[in-house]
């Protein structure tokens, strides 16, 4: 086992360093005057906290739309499985200050629901 | 930094960092746990701290009352740090308010161990040293931005 070790401390650094920038934030260093809407499918999900994390295509372009602590999402009645990849959403938010085609969703529209995020 | 990194990418990809990101409540109860401790901590230091500023002849009583809240406190921001920390390890570690809160605890223990070498005996006997308010003083300040840095991971 010993011999893989290494390996697999590459790959998972590779993979963390290809997942998006997850960053702990609040609403902060989100320019709350751009406010942005993206229709689109799912192309990722990541379902994990403090915040759940989308990736959408928008203009031809990858974006990272950031959402709410699963505590939260799920009270509001948003689930794991009603944002699966190829499920239609769309996300109200703001574009990030900080980094690049990221930004951090007010609410959401999923399947006809519409869920707060803050 | 290399090293640092993978060490840090492979404890966010262990069991306990996989379960911090993807389950519903180990992270907010960390979180909720994370915040008792640190009142908890800084709440019986603090008033250690103010009785020693204060030259109090209570503060031998004063000590031995506050130190079991502040060790149950300790102890919960560690164990409940270490989970939070395992969520996100490879970026938290290099957010600068994260250092900082860092820096501080260092300097906040080293304070409490150096004081407990010098003053341990005459605190026991309810005895003020004078050199011991200047060190009481830096404790109120080191575990005070510690909380606040703490806080402030979220912002920067």
């Amino acid at each position: 086992m010993p011999a893989h070790k290494p390996a697999l401390l590459l790959a998972a650094a590779a993979q963390l360093l290809a997942a998006p920038a997850g960053a702990h934030h609040g609403w902060g260093s989100y320019d709350a005057s751009k406010v942005l809407t993206i229709t689109a499918p799912v192309q990722h999900l990541d379902w994990s906290n403090p915040h759940a994390h989308l990736r959408l295509a928008h203009d031809n372009e990858e974006w990272e739309a950031t959402l709410a602590p699963l505590s939260r999402m799920q009270l509001r009645g948003l689930t794991q499985e009603m944002l699966q990849p190829g499920a239609t959403v769309t996300v109200v938010g703001y574009v990030s200050t900080r980094t690049p085609r990221e930004m951090r969703a007010e609410r959401i529209i999923v399947a006809g629901k519409t869920i707060e995020l803050r | 930094m290399e090293t640092v990194q993978a060490l840090l990418a492979a404890y966010e990809a262990s069991a306990l960092g996989v379960a911090a990101r993807g389950t519903t409540w180990v992270y907010p109860a960390a979180n909720l746990l994370h915040v008792l401790g640190a009142a908890l901590l800084l709440g019986a230091i603090a008033v250690f701290d103010v009785a020693v500023l204060r030259t109090s002849r209570f503060v031998g009583a004063i000590g031995l009352a506050a130190w079991p809240i502040a060790a149950l406190g300790l102890a919960l921001q560690l164990a409940t740090g270490l989970v939070l920390f395992a969520a996100e390890a490879t970026t938290m570690a290099w957010n600068l308010a994260f250092l900082g809160k860092l820096a501080a605890i260092a300097i906040g223990a080293a304070n409490l161990a150096l004081f407990h070498w010098r003053f341990h005996g005459s605190i026991a006997e309810g005895l003020v040293i004078p050199g011991a308010k200047a060190q009481a003083g830096l404790s109120l300040i080191a575990w005070t931005v510690a909380v606040l840095a703490g806080r402030g991971i979220a912002y920067l």
